[in-house]
């Protein structure tokens, strides 16, 4: 019984020991000015496997602030996956992409930035609570439609429920579409001074055109080294992987 | 009378303008002989102010010349008489283009708006031998020899390639006294790129050939790069000499050795044509090939190869050695988009040489980085071809590696506005607008976790699914209870119906009749409310007989037990003999309730 103790004991002060330097310190670090080592800090607690939007917002904030471009813009987007309806991270990011590549952005049709819109204004988790709450009351109306005795409370009962579940059938999907979009993102940050856009997967391909960093591509292809790209004038090239990172 | 001088006045003067424009008279001169190819002056002299000469076209006569105006006027006073005298020479440069006579019709000689004539001339043309010797009147002994006096011309190399130079040296060979060169028409070159090296002055040096002694001289030298390749003539040149001859006199007397006339003649002489092979560069050629033929070095300088953004970079592209140098093609460096770069300064050091020219040729390129990081200037090839060693060489300089570090202005700044200039696209500055300020690290979530379809989320959904089943049980249950409720009452129907008609038959006993009808009737309510499972209350006399309708009871029972229910009523206050007999009441009762009950 005593050796049990010793040994659970053990384990947790290793735990404590272990501990990744905490959220709160590294907040202190940035508020201090200190950049770089909160910079480090929150970097520590992402390789620890945590995460938070308001972490990515600091560590942008923090790779900023170092002048570190692509980083920045990199962990800005990060935290927008995750908190999208975020007006700080909205307006940091128009900011930091002001100093990228100008290019002629495809404008999108007004229904689609509608539906973005929309979509943004929850994330993944708020939209799979949405769902939830609208089971529940999906849940409620085919209950007043069993149970209830009133044919009038039975009519609504069972009406609402129906409406209800395309709702939470749209909701669901969003959350499920946000979802991928942080586990499999296609899109990547050029995170290198200058990349060139090649038109083949190799050294000897044509230049196409020089990017630099914080520019934002949407990958599409990936061979060996190399990544086809897709870039916001709708041009598809050819970069190093090395050159950019995944969101 | 004053009339009269003025009258003898103006007659007189214009007499005397008459006078003067009559007496323009302009008179041709022109060798009567000449010979054939030799250039010769035609003058049309005009004894006053002349404005302008036409000649006619004359067939077998170019003119190369002229007309060149000469205008002369002389004053003499002879015994305090002054006279004038004016002369303008209009003179051209002929040459005669074929043997035989020459006819010069009059030319037209325009002055003071009048247009004077020449008299027509005569020119016996000659071969160009006979011409010389008739013209420098010259005797049989002075004739010359062929061997006495020739032109060649030397190639130092009759079979080269394309691009490679040789030498076109023209040299005179002469046993004769040469007193100067008085024409030189060199051999078209247009296949060749030329540079001239001849000097101005011709010095002799003694050479023999076959034997005798020459005075030989060097008339020209030029270089010659051909600029094609095969098999090329070079077309003979000529030269004209003047020739100073002994001419000894004829009368051969004791002093005519020391007294012989010096004669000056003109002496023509053609070179050979001469023949060069120009071999075609080889197939194929290299990359980075420009044309360059001979010895080079290629060299490329980048300096400083460590520097800071908005720095400028030297970038020297040089090639030296000998050969075509001018017509060589300087390698162009490949820089960085991110590079400003400005056209490249040429810098050229070429002397002409025997094999051509040598000396450096150099492009420098100043270029500036605009944003920092490591950027490669590509290898760059240069290849010519060494006639040497009949191959094509390559030479290489690079890659170079240009290190750009980020300049002092873009240090990040603390608090400030970050400024990005130098380092972006465009020049961004953002005064008064910033980052938004840093955020609350709120919870933190492990990464990559997400609400939805977690245990969480599915629990959430379970929790209403489980609910809704619950309720639907517990209503089954509550429904099948209630069934098996009326189900009971409606069997312990008939027993209560029969316990409640006991109670009234005690009644019948005691010879109670109010209290005996009302038992009755409450047994009749008590049996319908139990039977239709509905409460006292909710029954009455107007729906009772609706009620059991729809519960399945007959109608004649259920007229039966209505009119045996307004029986009682009556009976109970009705006096005894008036109404049914209380046994006859009860008999009925109990036969509507088995009734209603067979019904089941």
């Amino acid at each position: 019984m005593k050796r049990f103790i010793i040994s659970i004991l053990t384990v947790v002060l290793s735990l404590v020991a272990y501990a990744e330097p905490s959220a709160a310190d590294a907040d202190a670090l940035a508020r201090d000015g200190k950049y770089a080592e909160a910079a480090d800090a929150y970097e520590a607690i992402l390789n620890g496997g945590q995460e938070s939007a308001g972490l990515y917002y600091n560590l942008g904030y923090s790779y900023f602030k170092q002048g570190m471009l692509g980083r920045a813009i990199l962990n800005f987007e990060r935290c927008q996956r995750l908190n999208p309806s975020d007006p700080d991270v909205e307006a940091n990011l128009a900011l930091a992409y002001a100093l990228t590549d100008k290019m002629q952005e495809i404008e999108p049709l007004f229904i689609t930035k509608l539906w973005r819109g929309f979509c943004d204004a929850l994330s993944s988790d708020g939209w799979a609570v949405v769902f939830v709450v609208l089971f529940f009351l999906i849940i409620a109306g085919l209950c007043c439609f069993f149970f209830v005795n009133s044919v009038a409370l039975r009519k609504v009962g069972f009406f609402s429920a129906a409406v209800l579940a395309i709702f939470a059938i749209v909701a669901l999907s969003i959350s499920l579409q946000k979802r991928a979009d942080v586990l499999n993102s296609d899109e990547a940050i050029i995170m290198v001074s200058s990349a060139t856009l090649a038109t083949s997967p190799d050294k000897n391909g044509s230049e196409m055109a020089v990017l630099h960093e914080g520019t934002k591509v949407v990958i599409i292809d990936q061979l060996g080294e190399w990544v086809e790209v897709k870039l916001k004038d709708g041009n598809v090239g050819w970069l190093l992987l090395s050159s950019v990172e995944k969101i | 009378m004053a009339l009269i001088r003025l009258l003898t006045l103006v007659t007189f003067m214009t007499a005397s303008i008459a006078a003067w424009a009559d007496d323009l008279k302009v008179e041709v001169s022109a060798p009567s002989q000449v010979a054939v190819g030799r250039n010769f002056q035609v003058a049309y002299v005009a004894n006053g102010d002349a404005e302008s000469v036409t000649m006619p076209e004359v067939d077998g006569l170019t003119v190369l010349m002229g007309p060149s105006v000469s205008r002369s006027a002389s004053y003499s006073v002879v015994n305090g008489k002054m006279e004038s005298s004016k002369q303008t020479t209009f003179t051209y440069v002929v040459k005669a283009t074929k043997t035989g006579t020459i006819k010069i019709p009059p030319a037209k000689i325009s002055a003071s708006g009048k247009s004077v004539t020449s008299s027509a001339i005569t020119i016996n043309v000659v071969e160009s031998a006979a011409a010389a010797q008739s013209q420098a009147g010259s005797s049989a002994n002075a004739k010359s020899n062929d061997d006495d006096l020739f032109i060649r011309q030397v190639l130092t190399r009759t079979s080269l390639y394309e691009g490679e130079a040789t030498q076109l040296v023209t040299k005179v060979y002469a046993r004769v006294n040469l007193s100067q060169l008085s024409d030189y028409a060199p051999s078209k070159l247009s296949e060749f790129v030329v540079s001239d090296l001849s000097d101005s002055n011709i010095s002799f040096k003694t050479e023999y050939v076959n034997g005798k002694e020459y005075q030989v001289g060097e008339i020209s030298r030029k270089v010659l790069i051909p600029q094609k390749s095969g098999k090329i003539v070079i077309e003979p040149c000529s030269a004209e000499f003047v020739v100073k001859r002994r001419v000894r006199r004829s009368g051969g007397g004791f002093f005519d050795d020391f007294f012989d006339d010096v004669q000056l003649t003109r002496q023509t002489v053609r070179s050979p044509q001469v023949t060069l092979n120009v071999k075609p560069l080889p197939e194929p050629k290299p990359a980075g090939f420009t044309g360059g033929v001979g010895q080079f070095k290629f060299k490329v300088n980048v300096s400083p190869l460590e520097t800071k953004v908005d720095n400028s970079v030297q970038v020297r592209v040089n090639v030296e050695g000998t050969g075509n140098l001018k017509l060589v093609g300087l390698p162009k460096p490949q820089f960085h988009q991110d590079f400003d770069t400005f056209d490249p300064t040429p810098k050229n050091n070429i002397a002409d040489g025997a094999n051509g020219a040598s000396g450096s040729r150099s492009d420098e390129y100043l270029i500036i980085p605009r944003r920092d990081g490591k950027f490669e200037i590509p290898q760059m090839q240069f290849s010519y071809f060494d006639p040497q060693q009949g191959k094509y060489v390559k030479l290489t300089q690079g890659p170079f590696t240009i290190d750009v570090a980020k300049s002092d202005g873009t240090a990040p700044q603390q608090g400030g506005a970050v400024s990005f200039a130098g380092s972006g696209p465009e020049k961004v500055t953002y005064t008064g607008s910033d980052l938004r300020y840093l955020h609350r690290t709120n919870t933190l979530s492990g990464r990559g976790d997400f609400f939805v379809f977690s245990p969480l989320f599915w629990v959430l959904i379970l929790i209403p699914i489980v609910g809704m089943v619950v309720l639907f049980f517990i209503f089954r249950q509550r429904a099948f209870d209630n069934a098996n409720a009326g189900l009971v009452k409606s069997r312990k129907a008939n027993k209560m119906a029969r316990r409640r008609l006991k109670q009234a038959a005690k009644y019948i006993k005691e010879d109670k009749r109010e209290a005996f009808f009302d038992e009755v009737m409450r047994a009749l309510w008590g049996y319908l409310s139990d039977k239709l499972t509905l409460s006292l209350s909710e029954l009455t006399k107007d729906n009772a007989r609706e009620k059991m309708a729809s519960h399945g009871v007959s109608q004649e029972a259920a007229d039966s037990f209505m009119s045996l229910l307004d029986e009682c009523e009556f009976a109970r206050y009705a006096p005894a003999n008036l109404s049914a007999t209380m046994d006859d009441v009860y008999r009925r009762a109990a036969e509507v309730i088995e009734k209603i009950e067979a019904k089941k």
